[in-house]
């Protein structure tokens, strides 16, 4: 193991260092530096060295912050005079301390700590400069520039040619260093680091990370042993970020496996990636299981004299919460390596079978955008119908509510601006009152038909009952169907017609609810200075059933309803103790009759 | 589990699934229901079935929630001609329909974008400006192509519409104005096009894909993940087959009934790889730079081995 291969160079070098004959060591590396110090210096052997591409890929990722640096350093900005790169540091430093917990750590927090370090840079600066370097550092690392999209920049690839020359080539290396996410449980706004981000720029090295995962426990467990408290804190700090990087990288995998798995590779790298990353996570856990015991066994004890006791006693706590954190973050690790395989034969079931269609990469500009904004607007509109249909996904249709539907025809809604303060006597002016919608004399000519027939009665009977010579006679029809219809609507409203939400509550002037009217009594149960309500008309406690008699003639259609006095007298026919009304032909329309 | 209880468990995570401002982070029940259709194929099978009878399908299921899409024949489907319009109805559906795929083209500017879960914002004025700027573009590719020498079928498209394409409707409207008279004071008006991509956010947020950020003067909105699902795997797709049913396609366009696509791996390629196609003129690389290329491709997923 690679544990193994550390511990045995390590050991190497004290046995050599302690032997009795250290001279030869020196021998040998000041030989080795003389043979490399006599090559000479080929173009071909410096740029084909594989350590050579990593560096320059390493250098290519620092490209971005010190972009934002020089544009922050420009005398213009407003922003010269705080030392940004520190601020990018801290930024890097903020995200990866909370990356893989759950409280990680957002644009604000990181915007709020920047802004205050910002304030101790530059005292004299002002709250509005301290935000705008720490948005501008944000900004820079997060690419908003560009619309949020990673970094592409060019890099020189050499290879060598079939003549023995050096051939290079431009291509474009993607990156990204630090990204907001959405939190899926919650919707929240998270940062989070890039493995090149942790790797080159906060490491400051470009080795696999687990190699130097690693060599920085060893140096941390060593350090332990040592009793150097400050030092292993420092490496333990180091060590975590590692993790975190650690972290991000298989989680790359991982998500580039479920998007599209021939972009992997499954055969060979990511099995023995997950297969090295769980070996190294159980080392790691035991590893920091056996570290915890010792900082809580009393390392202390070992310390230097010149260490106070009770800054021993801190860094002993401040090491036990990092350990306890990494340990968190290792775990966490553990179940996304165990959940790996299944995440990886699972995105191998869904993509086996995916139609050639759905792995088409649109362009959305090119392919989309610009080809319908050249196409006639007829069908500009046809594509943008079934664009929308998929992009705005369901939307529920709205069910009619047949008693909301006919009240809200009849009456004029109540505004909101009605929701305000209440007025005093002294800010209110009359206004004029409102004109019914439903006429005095034709709910008179509704209640003269209720008063000839009694009740339970059908639909059709009523409406047959209804004045022939005019089209009064048909609006009294068709308020007769409203009503009959409203009555049918059982919601709880219509036992309860004060809380409609279009009426206005009750109203002691109009007696509406202050007593129970009677269907067909003509006493005016209503105020005739507003507007009519349909409970008026066959009365607030009116009931409407439906046997599945059609209504027979006529213009209308449906049900030939029974019209009841209440919920009671309804039951009562419902159960056959009451004999159900027979139904009566309807006549032609009325309507467009003159007299 | 009874049947009765199943039954009552798939209607309401319909009814979640139905409402995409709702996460199973924040909802127990949710939460549960997504770990039975998770966890029990028969469950999943049957809500899956129960989404067919009503002509819907799942995009996407986990942590987000249930993202599902609709068939025309949907009573659940969008329609676009169902809006109310204050306006000249047929212009208001153009414009608010280019407005829509403008937002998507602004915020997913290349194809890998959309499999990037970084979080995207809308701004309404430069995303006008965006739409605006391709308007001048097209019209500049039309000049080259009346002076002979270049073929250009996205012009042919509009020379076939003739006076009435989309970017004509765009470029007539000024890029933004604002009321002076009655109610609309101060707010920008509907007869510019930045009220339209305007408009086009608001139906977002109200659709629970996006959400305003700042004050709403600001004018800039936050496109959620969930948006992010329903463009790259559902509403690009869509509307692209309208655009190819037009039967004018572009030959540089991708033929959906290829079998061997224009973009055969689709999504990036893997990070700091020396494989991108740029790279296949050189030959093949034994040392130097190999070192830090990753498998040029993996097995394909047929072969994968498990």
């Amino acid at each position: 193991m690679a544990t193994e291969h550390v511990h045995l160079f390590n050991d190497g070098l004290d046995e050599r260092a302690g032997s009795e004959q250290p001279h030869d060591l020196a021998d040998d590396l000041i030989g080795g530096l003389a043979v490399f110090a006599r090559a000479p210096l080929e173009v071909r052997d410096v740029v084909l060295d594989p350590v050579f591409a990593r560096r320059r890929d390493a250098l290519l990722r620092s490209v971005p912050v010190h972009d934002l640096v020089a544009r922050a350093e420009r005398a213009d900005s407003g922003i010269a005079s705080f030392d940004t790169r520190a601020l990018v540091l801290a930024a890097f430093d903020a995200v990866i301390a909370r990356q893989g917990f759950p409280d990680r750590t957002s644009p604000d927090q990181v915007t709020t700590l920047l802004a205050g370090i910002a304030a101790i840079q530059c005292p004299d600066g002002g709250s509005t400069a301290y935000a705008a370097v720490a948005e501008h550092v944000l900004d820079g690392l997060t690419n908003r520039r560009e619309r949020e999209r990673q970094f592409t920049l060019t890099s020189i690839v050499y290879a060598p040619g079939v003549d023995g020359s050096v051939a290079a080539t431009a291509v474009p290396r993607p990156f990204w260093l630090l990204r907001e996410a959405e939190d899926p449980h919650t919707g929240s706004l998270y940062l989070e680091c890039s493995t090149d981000a942790v790797n080159a720029l906060v490491g400051g090295l470009d080795i696999p990370i687990e190699d130097q995962q690693i060599a920085l426990e060893t140096v941390l467990e060593r350090q332990l042993a040592r009793g150097e408290l400050d030092a292993a804190h420092a490496t333990a700090i180091q060590a975590r970020r590692l993790t975190a990087g650690y972290l991000v990288q298989v989680e790359e995998l991982l998500a580039e496996t479920e998007r599209y798995l021939p972009g992997t590779d499954w055969r060979v790298a990511a099995p023995r990636l997950l297969s090295n990353a769980l070996d190294h996570i159980s080392e790691c856990l035991a590893r920091e299981g056996r570290l915890l015991d010792h900082v809580a066994g009393g390392i202390a004890d070992k310390s230097p004299a010149d260490i106070s006791a009770e800054r021993r006693i801190k860094i002993s706590a401040a090491l036990t919460k990092l350990l306890s954190e990494s340990r968190h973050l290792h775990t966490q690790l553990m179940e996304r390596l165990i959940g790996a395989r299944g995440r990886f034969l699972d995105a191998q079931d869904s993509q086996m079978f995916r139609p050639v269609l759905s792995t088409v990469e649109f362009d959305l500009r090119t392919d989309l955008l610009e080809p319908v904004l050249a196409l006639h607007v007829v069908e500009v509109e046809a594509v943008a119908e079934a664009y929308l249909r998929a992009a705005l996904g369901p939307k529920i249709p709205a069910v009619l509510h047949w008693g909301d539907f006919v009240e809200a025809l009849i009456h004029e809604p109540r505004s909101h601006a009605d929701d305000g303060p209440e007025a005093t006597d002294e800010d209110l002016t009359f206004r004029p009152d409102p004109e019914p919608l439903v006429s005095r004399e034709l709910l008179d000519v509704a209640h003269r038909v209720l008063a000839r027939i009694s009740l339970p009665a059908r639909l059709s009977t009523l409406l047959g009952a209804c004045p022939a010579e005019d089209d009064l006679g048909a609006s009294a029809q068709d308020l007769f169907v409203a009503a009959t219809l409203r009555g049918y609507d059982n919601s709880v409203r219509d036992s309860l017609p004060a809380e409609n939400q279009w009426d206005d509550g009750p109203d002691e002037t109009s007696g509406l609810h202050a007593h129970r009217r009677a269907p067909g009594d003509l006493t005016p149960g209503y105020s005739t200075d507003r507007p009519v309500h349909l409970l008026e008309i066959l009365g607030p406690d009116a009931a409407c059933i439906s046997d599945g008699t059609p209504l027979d003639g006529g213009t209308w259609d449906g049900d030939d309803l029974i019209v009841c006095v209440d919920l009671d007298q309804a039951d009562a026919v419902l159960l056959g103790e009451l004999t159900r009304p027979a139904p009566t032909r309807l006549r032609p329309s009325l309507r467009g009759v003159r007299s | 589990m009874t049947l009765r209880a199943d039954g009552r468990d798939l209607g309401q995570l319909l009814g979640y699934a139905l409402k995409p401002k709702t996460r199973p982070g924040a909802e127990g029940d949710y939460a549960r229901l997504m770990g039975r259709y998770l966890d029990e194929v028969v469950f999943r099978e049957a809500f899956d079935a129960l989404l067919d009878g009503l002509y819907m399908r799942v995009l996407h299921a986990g942590d987000l929630g249930l993202v599902i899409t609709t068939r025309q024949e949907s009573v659940f489907a969008y329609r676009l001609s169902a809006e109310p319009a204050t306006w000249n109805k047929e212009r208001a559906k153009v414009l608010r329909g280019l407005a829509h795929l403008g937002i998507a083209a602004y915020a997913y500017p290349h194809p890998d974008d959309l499999h990037d879960p970084s979080v995207r914002y809308v701004e309404v004025v430069p995303c006008e400006d965006f739409i605006r700027r391709c308007c001048v573009q097209l019209r500049a590719r039309a000049d080259a192509v009346a002076q002979g020498g270049v073929e250009d079928h996205v012009v042919d498209l509009a020379l076939a519409a003739g006076l009435d394409t989309g970017w004509v409707e765009w470029e007539q409207l000024p890029p933004y104005e604002v009321g002076t008279r009655g109610r609309g004071t101060g707010r920008i008006t509907t007869k510019s096009a930045a009220y339209w991509v305007l408009r086009a956010a608001k139906d977002l947020v109200d659709h629970g894909l996006a959400r305003p950020v700042g004050k709403e003067s600001d004018g800039r909105y936050q496109l959620l993940e969930r948006y992010r699902h329903q463009i790259g795997f559902s509403a690009a797709l869509e509307g692209y087959q309208v655009l190819t049913a037009l039967a004018r396609v572009d030959s540089d366009l991708p033929d959906p009934h290829d079998p061997e696509p224009r973009n055969p791996m689709p999504g990036r390629p893997p990070q700091f790889a020396d494989d991108h196609p740029a790279a296949a003129q050189v030959p093949p690389i034994e040392e130097g730079d190999a070192a830090d290329t990753q498998p040029a491709q993996g097995p394909t997923t047929g072969e994968v081995v498990a």
